[in-house]
């Protein structure tokens, strides 16, 4: 039942197969039985158990249709009509459904810490509106996931409460192949939204949602085998959602497969009067092109890229080709410098967005009060860890007035040619392009720590920062496992408010690679005598 | 930076064929239709020959063939040295006044070697040539956005936002006396020595 996608479970429950608070209970189940993955920093149990009983309580209703309709005919009819309840019905397709949300979405009288120090006791009077809009839904909120402080990471290693494990560390694909053991050799799950990747696959939340701001939804996506989709900016509210760069975050949802991403797309849609950078979503498409070009960009072939990697890219190709689609290569000159743009860009923003927090109003607050000035630097030196503060400093430095123009109006302009290249391509006729989403398949931790948090970024977001620099939507979708038993992914990237589109271009994908569920990699290990974590619980 | 275009014509039927698989999966988007994907489908629409799953992985890896369209070997330029203009150096009075700017410190050598690497890794933006260019603030630059009526809707929150802050006295915010500048650079490491955990 755990591995089922949100679409089957939905039915599922709808047909009276499982109850939600059954449903809720397995899931509570499972998280506890995958603590050591570390993905979440609050577990939510009674609400979310609170939740389910409400969501049961309206399925029950909506079975009592029947006893009201068969009234209804009584009454007709001139029989006298039994007392029945009042109507109810379930809300839609995700009504009943477990879900995580990412610790730097606003979430009300729950803890929301960023994996800061800063926040790690705010919890904010709100919802964020795409957290609402599922709760509005009847979707059960299971807890908030862990992730890399503030979203600055492309590990989730780097967060206050500890670093997140791949849950593929401990599948058969990847300890049977590589001889590794799970305790010192597992791997990172990609970042920064490695919490919410890990809980979609590690069976303990039907969909998630993450922040993308320069990868970091597709990137743990890729590396946990989960499906990602960063929509167009725009296109979800970020109202609740802690920025990072406001020219670039996204919320982005993670799901099993890309049909439940387009379910979980077209509830969160849409303008909202509380962020005034929405726009309104298209009017569903209607026409699907008579045949779509897909493209490959040729720049994408970044140094370092996995060999596996890049067999994976020309495999999908070739099915394209063979399916009928019109494949080209393409150049988009300006990406190289894409990575060097987006950092001067991101640490511009995150100083101006980071001056919030100064333990006045909220989160943390030093006990030095000698002065304003004082209490805030050591507020800030307590609850920011090296990379924040690191980025802040870079930051202000670009943002100097003898630096503003050398290097932020110059990242601003470059940011222009590299939206102008896409703008270029897709005007050209493309449908969709076809791209790598990480180098290679995950790494593990004892490796991933041998450099700092700044070059771990510059080469995982490699391929996927330029999209949140155009504001263009992108999908991951996991293609197979590699020959150390990790998953792999492409990232498929369309035009601006062609999110459905594209999803149905990685369902195509997905129902053809045939990439192998995590339940699957993991049984088998009875005879070996497994210790209880490395089990998956029967379901 | 080279580019090399190959465009492949696909024969009439296969076009033909490619629309109609996407239309099915289209139609599972609609909100009020959630049944499972219909893979079965496919199938019965048209007479495809089509290749509908991947079986063994590992025969995979060691027969497939490099498609052409894909770029076998990496494109990217490394950028030089002698390309890049001098390295910045910070004197001292620069990292203080950043300091007191970001009211963040550097803590150690560390930190101001970081800044200097990412310095030096934003000098290769030099390279590119953007004379004419505008700078872009937003990606919606070209929308006009919406923009909502004039009138108040919502607001009376005071109690609860005072209630997230450490110290407050009836409305207020309490802060530590204001207009005393930051203690100097010696003694700032005595202050936050005494303030960590």
């Amino acid at each position: 039942m755990l591995s089922l996608t949100l679409r089957e479970v939905s039915l599922a429950l709808r047909e009276g197969r499982i109850s939600p608070t059954e449903l809720c209970r397995k899931c509570l189940n499972r998280i506890k039985k995958t603590q050591h993955l570390n993905a979440y920093i609050t577990v939510t149990e009674e609400l979310a158990l609170k939740q389910a009983q409400e969501a049961e309580t309206r399925l029950l209703q909506g079975a009592d249709m029947c006893v009201c309709i068969s009234s209804i005919l009584c009454r007709v009819i001139g029989v006298t009509v039994p007392s029945f309840l009042p109507l109810g019905a379930p809300k839609g397709p995700l009504d009943g459904i477990p879900f995580a949300v990412k610790d730097n979405f606003c979430t009300e009288n729950i803890k929301t810490t960023c994996a800061s120090k800063m926040l790690k006791d705010y919890a904010p009077p709100y919802n964020a509106t795409v957290v609402q809009k599922l709760l509005d839904q009847g979707a059960v909120l299971m807890g908030k996931t862990n992730m890399d402080e503030f979203a600055m990471g492309s590990g989730s290693t780097d967060g206050a409460f500890g670093p997140v494990r791949n849950p593929w560390s401990y599948a058969a694909s990847y300890t049977e192949k590589t001889g590794a053991v799970p305790e010192s050799d597992w791997v990172v799950c990609g970042g920064s939204s490695g919490g919410s990747a890990a809980a979609v696959a590690s069976l303990t939340s039907y969909l998630a949602l993450g922040s993308d701001t320069g990868g970091s939804t597709r990137n743990p996506a890729a590396l946990c085998g989960v499906v990602a989709l960063k929509p167009t900016y725009g296109l979800l509210s970020r109202h609740g959602l802690i920025p990072l760069v406001n020219s670039m975050d996204v919320p982005g949802i993670m799901a099993r497969s890309a049909s439940d991403a387009a379910i979980v797309l077209g509830i969160l849609q849409g303008l909202d009067m509380r962020d005034s950078t929405t726009v309104a979503a298209p009017s569903s498409p209607t026409e699907l092109p008579e045949h779509f070009d897909v493209k490959n960009i040729c720049e994408y072939h970044a140094p370092g890229l996995s060999e596996e990697t890049l067999m994976q890219w020309s495999r999908v190709t070739d099915m394209f080709e063979r399916a009928g689609a019109r494949v080209e290569q393409v150049s988009l000159p300006h990406t190289q410098h894409s990575i060097v743009c987006y950092r001067v860009l991101c640490h511009a923003e995150v100083a101006s967005n980071m001056a919030r927090f100064d333990g006045l109003e909220y989160g943390l607050r030093s006990k030095v009060d000698s002065s304003t000035e004082a209490m805030y630097a050591s507020t800030r030196h307590e609850g920011f860890n090296d990379v924040v503060r690191g980025r802040i400093l870079s930051g202000n430095y670009f943002m100097l007035k003898q630096n503003y123009q050398h290097y932020f109006v110059k990242a601003q302009k470059v940011r222009r040619l590299i939206a102008d290249d896409f703008k270029h391509v897709f005007s050209s006729g493309v449908d969709v392009l076809l791209t790598p989403t990480t180098l290679s398949d995950a790494t593990r931790y004892s490796d991933f720590t041998q450099e700092d948090n700044q070059t771990r970024s510059t080469q995982e977001d490699v391929f996927t920062q330029p999209v949140n620099m155009a504001g263009l939507p992108a999908v991951s979708v996991p293609t197979a496992l590699s020959r150390r038993g990790l998953p792999i992914g492409l990232q498929l990237i369309g035009p601006a408010l062609q999110d459905k589109k594209l999803l149905s271009v990685a369902q195509w994908i997905e129902q053809r690679v045939g990439f192998p569920s995590i339940r699957d990699s993991s049984e088998s290990r009875n005879e070996t005598g497994v210790t209880k974590r490395e089990q998956t619980s029967a379901v | 930076m080279s580019a090399f275009n190959f465009s492949f014509t696909a024969g009439r039927t296969f076009r033909g064929v490619s629309q109609k698989l996407i239309q099915p999966s289209f139609k599972t988007f609609t909100k009020d239709r959630y049944s499972i994907s219909n893979v079965g489908n496919f199938h019965r629409r048209r007479n495809s020959r089509l290749p509908t799953h991947i079986t063994n992985v590992t025969r995979l890896f060691s027969t497939h063939t490099h498609n052409p369209k894909v770029p076998e070997a990496p494109t990217w330029e490394p950028v030089s040295e002698d390309q890049l203009p001098q390295p910045a150096q910070i004197p001292a009075d620069l990292v203080d006044k950043l300091e007191r700017l970001a009211l963040v410190d550097f803590r150690t050598k560390q930190g101001l070697a970081c800044l200097e690497n990412a310095i030096r890794f934003a000098d290769q933006l030099h390279v590119v040539d953007t004379s004419g260019v505008e700078p872009m603030d937003s990606v919606l630059e070209d929308r006009a956005l919406y923009l909502r009526e004039d009138a108040v809707q919502e607001g009376d929150c005071a109690e609860e936002l005072l209630q997230l802050s450490k110290n407050t006295v009836e409305e207020y915010f309490v802060a530590p006396p204001g207009n005393i500048p930051l203690p100097k650079k010696e003694d700032r490491a005595a202050m936050l020595k005494h303030s960590e955990f």
